[in-house]
């Protein structure tokens, strides 16, 4: 009697717990849902989750709210991600440089890649290559040029060590034979004073945000990093073009990632309200004048995306000794 | 030989003992040399100067004359702190008006003059004017209740 | 000369209209609030407040923003005076002396003369903005990183300066600061320090908590622990809420002094206002016929220091204005407000948009005298709460502690960390260890170390480079005069009369 007691307890309580997920589901969304975010106020990063948010809003039926969690180097966000439940209603924005250098760099990662699972891929951002205007040369076949009649003597920056600045110039270096001593800064604002006051010759660094700094001839760019040119510096020829570095395309993604374990349909909604919000006029507006690209697409054409940065970029960081640190 | 300065001598015993776990913990670190610096360097030489420096203050201790220490009042400071870990501890899973509660609870034992209506009005106008200015006006991500 | 006022002419016509007085007006009382309360920073607010510029025009969004900035400088030195609580992390050295003046009885002669100092300051610095920006930028341009190094070794020598008795314990305070300002990730290497395996310390202990933990803290600790009847708590009738004549006459010289050197630290970026105060308390005391009353509560401690921090926050206009480098986090997010609007912040702003530029510079002249006229009738309002019982203010103090702390970093482990930190900085005030210095040092010592180690590396390891630069040697040179000063027999016996705060 008691067995079957029990047992009719045991399923009615698994009944309820497949119901109240289903429910979950069919109900989603039902609460306030928040976009966590590790980097501070003001970067790109925070200003394309606050231009996407009002608009998943206003498709979900519900608030969504922006949470900086800086630090770590997103650790803390990925942190706060994965400590949520796997409901769906906690999403990291992230960028390749947050979801793919920690987990190879740091031993142990402060994350595992494949905790998480892709939402949608929001935006890239091209790259290119920045030099100081005082700098003795202005396209990349001079710069090629320079550094190898003059081995050792310039300096290139970066905004820190396993940065993006940084992997994509060893990248750069390794495959054009160059060599040039990095000096790495607290961050990109540093870096690029430093830039433009000459302390170094050259940085690679994300076209949107150097945009102001090149229009008004505070650094040039030699070189543009992406497969086509950019209308901030038409006369700059694409790395590609010169046939010194064909298809090189280092992109900066940015996306949305929430744990594995959320259920697909709930991924899928979110998926479409993504793209959705992408697709509104003002948000691609924004998105395109700080010299990015929208991407959009389904989850697992993100993913493709940030593991094939991942495999592209673990040999460069283990050539220079910055695995397991 | 007798502690002349008992202020000395402790802080020197502190300064000496975070010498020691610097230096325990800095010796991992890469040294590097002189001219090429690694992460080590400065750890290492900060905690050796620190570890000489607490040496040299507790034994001053011994020597030069200090001012005595003033009473330590055990309870204002434990709940103090008690109260400060509490609203860490509680404000992302409890919320606001838990956390507010929390300190304005800790903070009423830690003084002798604590008037139980009193502490339950201030934990009330508290929660309410942290609310107000805080998530309202500022617009502070703070989670106000437990859900 | 006809040329500025031309220009500031055009300026005013643009930030005299009565929208733009509006939001000058919203920025400063916001800036003074969010001054007042411990933590919660101008940061912060700028970028909660970012996305609503974007549906204003442009000089409207500015003016807005740079008054949230420089209105929180005012409002942190208000706490600092009466609580022992900086608001603002340059209010630091404003605790120093200026919670002793209210200790004292004169809250209100140390409010209306920081506010006062702040304006003049203020004034003086947007001056600088408007008729030497460009110069001053060229100035910030030569600074490198062997003069950044040289600047931070100045810094700390005269940190010892700072203290108000035992010397030798005031530099293992300084050497315990530059062991703590270590924590977390190494800029040049990468590498993870002391930071025992946490995410929470990677970027090291943040200073917000260590200001509250060294600083604020402590002292509700300590009066706590005192009955209620022996409290000394801020003397009822204090003298009038202006200050003296004789407070005057010291505060001006020291008012002055202080906007200069405030003006000049803060064009450098990463200079700033913690650097600005630090300096000119130091200054005030090297002046000062009598130096040992530092800490007891002199009117000059507050002057300068108050003056230098706001004419920092001005002129850290500068090399955003003129050369488009964001010299200060919350000068970043408005730089990301200009490239929204689709305009470049940069050398060309000067001359491309002068409505942009001139009425921002006219409007700080307006937000500054703003800024006055709503803090100096507060004061009285202020000191008034200090009549409120302390037992049921302290609570009050602490929770917003608390809040500030978390909201900084959305960080609910700060806010455990900071009551660690607190007991600690308890234990120090115990032990006659002076928490100024190591706040200084915190904040300096990464920086040194990171620019010695970078210089080491763009010399390619030759030590000459610190010699081969100008600016760098003669701020070598000074720091090691002034090491000598301070090693003078005479000054050295002086200084190790142990004083207890």
């Amino acid at each position: 009697m008691i067995r079957a007691l029990a047992a009719a307890a045991a399923a009615l309580t698994l009944a309820a717990g497949w119901a109240t997920a289903t429910l979950a589901q069919d109900n989603y969304p039902s609460k306030q849902i928040t976009i966590l975010v590790g980097s501070p106020p003001g970067g790109p990063t925070d200003t394309f989750a606050r231009l996407v948010a009002p608009e998943m809003s206003k498709r979900l039926g519900q608030t969504v709210v922006v949470e900086n969690r800086p630090g770590a180097a997103g650790g803390i966000a990925a942190q706060g991600t994965l400590q949520a439940p796997a409901d769906g209603y906690t999403l990291w924005f992230t960028t390749t440089s947050h979801l793919v250098i920690p987990t190879i760099m740091r031993d142990p990662p402060p994350f595992a890649r494949d905790a998480l699972r892709p939402v949608a891929g929001v935006a890239y951002g091209p790259g290119a290559l920045l030099a100081s205007p005082k700098a003795p040369f202005s396209t990349l076949e001079e710069f090629v040029a320079y550094a190898k009649a003059h081995p050792d003597e310039l300096n290139f920056g970066s905004s820190g060590v396993g940065s993006n600045a940084h992997i994509v110039m060893e990248r750069i270096m390794d495959q054009l034979g160059i060599k040039l001593t990095h000096v790495p800064y607290n961050g990109n604002g540093p870096a690029m004073a430093a830039l433009m006051a000459n302390e170094v010759q050259v940085m690679g660094g994300d076209l949107g945000s150097a945009r102001g700094n090149i229009q008004d001839g505070t650094v040039k760019a030699i070189s543009i990093l992406a497969l086509d040119r950019s209308s901030i510096a038409p006369g700059v020829k694409t790395a590609d073009e010169t046939g010194l570095l064909p298809g090189f395309n280092p992109v900066f993604y940015l996306g949305f990632v929430v744990r594995a374990e959320t259920p697909d349909p709930i991924v899928a909604k979110l998926n479409g309200v993504v793209d959705e919000a992408l697709a509104e006029p003002a948000v691609k507006e924004q998105i395109e004048k700080a010299q990015f690209v929208v991407l959009g697409g389904a989850p697992e054409e993100f993913r493709k995306l940030y593991e094939d940065d991942a495999a592209a970029t673990r040999p460069i960081l283990e050539k220079l000794g910055l695995v397991g640190k | 030989m007798r502690i002349r300065s008992l202020q000395d001598f402790l802080a020197g015993l502190i300064f000496l003992a975070f010498g020691i776990v610097g230096l325990w913990i800095g010796r991992g670190y890469q040294m590097g040399s002189a001219s090429h610096m690694g992460p080590g360097y400065f750890p290492v030489l900060l905690s050796g100067g620190l570890l000489l420096l607490g040496a040299a203050v507790a034994a001053r201790s011994f020597v030069v004359e200090g001012q005595p220490i003033e009473t330590i009042g055990w309870r204002p400071v434990l709940c103090i702190a008690g109260a400060v870990f509490a609203f860490g501890a509680t404000i992302e899973r409890f919320g606001l008006v838990v956390a507010v509660c929390a300190v304005t609870l800790l903070m009423a034992v830690a003084t002798e003059e604590r008037r139980w209506p009193e502490v339950i009005a201030s934990a009330v106008v508290m929660s309410l004017f942290c609310i107000g200015i805080f998530v309202f006006g500022l617009g502070e991500p703070l989670k106000i209740w437990v859900f | 000369m006809a040329e500025l006022f031309q220009h500031l002419s055009t300026g005013f016509g643009a930030a005299l209209t009565l929208s733009n007085l509006g939001f000058a007006l919203i920025g400063c009382l916001l800036g003074t609030l969010i001054g007042v309360l411990p933590g919660l920073g101008a940061v912060a607010t700028v970028a909660m407040l970012l996305p609503v510029t974007y549906g204003l025009d442009p000089l409207s969004g500015m003016i807005m923003l740079a008054s949230i900035y420089y209105g929180a400088q005012y409002g942190g030195s208000t706490t600092a005076i009466l609580v022992n609580l900086p608001g603002e992390s340059s209010s630091v050295v404003t605790c120093l002396d200026g919670y002793r003046m209210a200790r004292n009885g004169r809250a209100g002669a140390a409010l209306s003369v920081a506010a006062l100092g702040s304006l003049f300051a203020g004034i003086v610095g947007t001056l600088f903005i408007a008729g030497l920006g460009p110069l001053l930028a060229g100035v910030s341009q030569r600074f490198n990183s062997p003069e950044y190094f040289a600047l931070m070794v100045f810094g700390l020598i005269g940190s010892v300066v700072l203290a108000n008795g035992s010397v030798l314990k005031a530099i293992a305070m300084v050497f315990l600061g530059l062991l703590v300002g270590l924590v977390g990730i190494d800029v040049t290497s990468g590498t993870l320090r002391y930071t025992f395996g946490s995410l929470q310390l990677y970027d090291g202990i943040g200073f917000v908590v260590l200001a509250l933990g060294f600083f604020g803290i402590p002292e509700i600790m300590s009066n706590l622990e005192k009955p209620a009847s022996t409290r000394s708590v801020m003397v009822a009738s204090y003298d009038s809420l202006m200050p003296t004549r004789e407070e005057v006459r010291r505060a001006v010289p020291a008012s002055i002094r202080g906007t200069l050197l405030g003006s000049f630290l803060g064009i450098l970026p990463g200079g700033g206002g913690i650097l600005a105060a630090f300096s000119s308390y130091a200054l005030e005391k090297r002046v000062s016929k009598t130096p040992e009353r530092f800490g007891t509560g002199m009117v000059e401690g507050v002057a300068g220091p108050e003056s230098a921090n706001n004419a920092a926050a001005q002129t850290a206009f500068i090399p955003m204005l003129t050369l488009g480098i964001p010299s200060h986090p919350v000068m970043a997010l408005m730089m990301g407000a200009l490239l929204v609007h689709g305009m470049a912040p940069g050398s060309s702003i000067m001359v491309n948009q002068p409505v942009l530029f001139w009425g921002l510079v006219a409007s700080m002249f307006i937000g500054n005298l703003m800024l006055v006229i709503i803090n100096l009738p507060m004061i009285g309002i202020w000191v008034q709460l200090l009549k409120v019982p302390y037992r049921l203010l302290f609570p009050a103090v602490l929770i917003f502690c608390c809040i500030g702390i978390y909201s900084v970093n959305n960080s609910a482990f700060e806010v455990m960390l900071a009551a660690f930190v607190a007991t600690l900085g308890y234990v120090f005030y115990k032990l006659g260890c002076e928490p100024a210095p190591f706040l200084l040092a915190v904040v300096l010592g990464p920086m040194m170390e990171e620019n010695l180690r970078r210089s080491m590396t763009l010399s390619r390891g030759d030590p000459a480079i610190f010699v081969e630069r100008p600016i760098c040697l003669a701020l070598l040179v000074l720091s090691a005069l002034l090491v000598a000063l301070i090693a003078l027999p005479s000054i050295r016996k002086r200084r190790e009369e142990t004083f207890v705060e």
